[in-house]
């Protein structure tokens, strides 16, 4: 198989996978908020059952950069350290305002705000690289 | 690092496309190594060499002599 439709392939497997996890995600988030879900347990593995779409998106997202070629590579990993280090820096200025100066000035961001970020920052990142070698 | 990829791929009339096929990499690779904004890698580079059956120096040449 062709490194293009390994790539293909890993795409369309991580828009399927995107998918499966908006349905598991609002399933489980409806579950708990609108049934009495009393097991402890039974609570855990519901709020938990989102990160099993996620370990699939991982890994197709990891096949994705696996076969691209070099110059992929780079600028996928120019992309992931602008995005990584921007929202390692950003959070953790926040995270110290919000520490030392608090409410209501900075108001505490919630930690599923981060992975949103993080991938913008990506998206943000690939488009200046890619616009750089283009 | 300067190099003759354009002229090499002119002269055997392979448009970009059909020469990042042969060497298994993306049309933007090859246009990035074309346009001396990307250096390729040793491999990448020999792989080059091979398919226009040159040597790696008769292809790609430092940017000061």
């Amino acid at each position: 198989m062709k490194p293009i439709e390994v790539m293909v392939r890993s795409l369309r497997n991580v828009a399927i996978w995107l998918f499966v996890y908006a349905i598991v995600l609002t399933a489980s988030g409806s579950i708990l908020l609108l049934l009495p879900v009393t097991n402890k347990l039974l609570g855990f593995l519901i709020g938990i059952s989102p990160v099993i779409p996620v370990i699939f998106i991982l890994i197709s997202i990891m096949q994705i950069l696996q076969h691209s070629d070099e110059l992929q590579q780079k600028i996928q990993l120019l992309s992931i350290g602008f995005s990584a280090i921007t929202t390692g820096l950003g959070t953790f200025a926040y995270g110290l305002l919000e520490q030392y100066i608090g409410y209501p000035q900075y108001l505490p961001i919630p930690s599923t705000f981060i992975l949103p970020i993080m991938v913008f920052l990506w998206a943000i990142g690939m488009l200046y690289f890619k616009w750089r070698y283009r | 690092m300067k190099n003759l990829l354009k002229s090499l791929r002119a002269e055997r009339d392979w448009s970009q496309a059909d020469l990042a096929d042969k060497l298994g990499v993306s049309r933007q690779t090859v246009n990035a190594i074309e346009t001396e904004k990307y250096d390729p890698s040793l491999p990448l580079a020999f792989k080059i060499a091979e398919l226009f059956g040159k040597k790696i120096e008769e292809i790609f040449s430092p940017e000061k002599h």
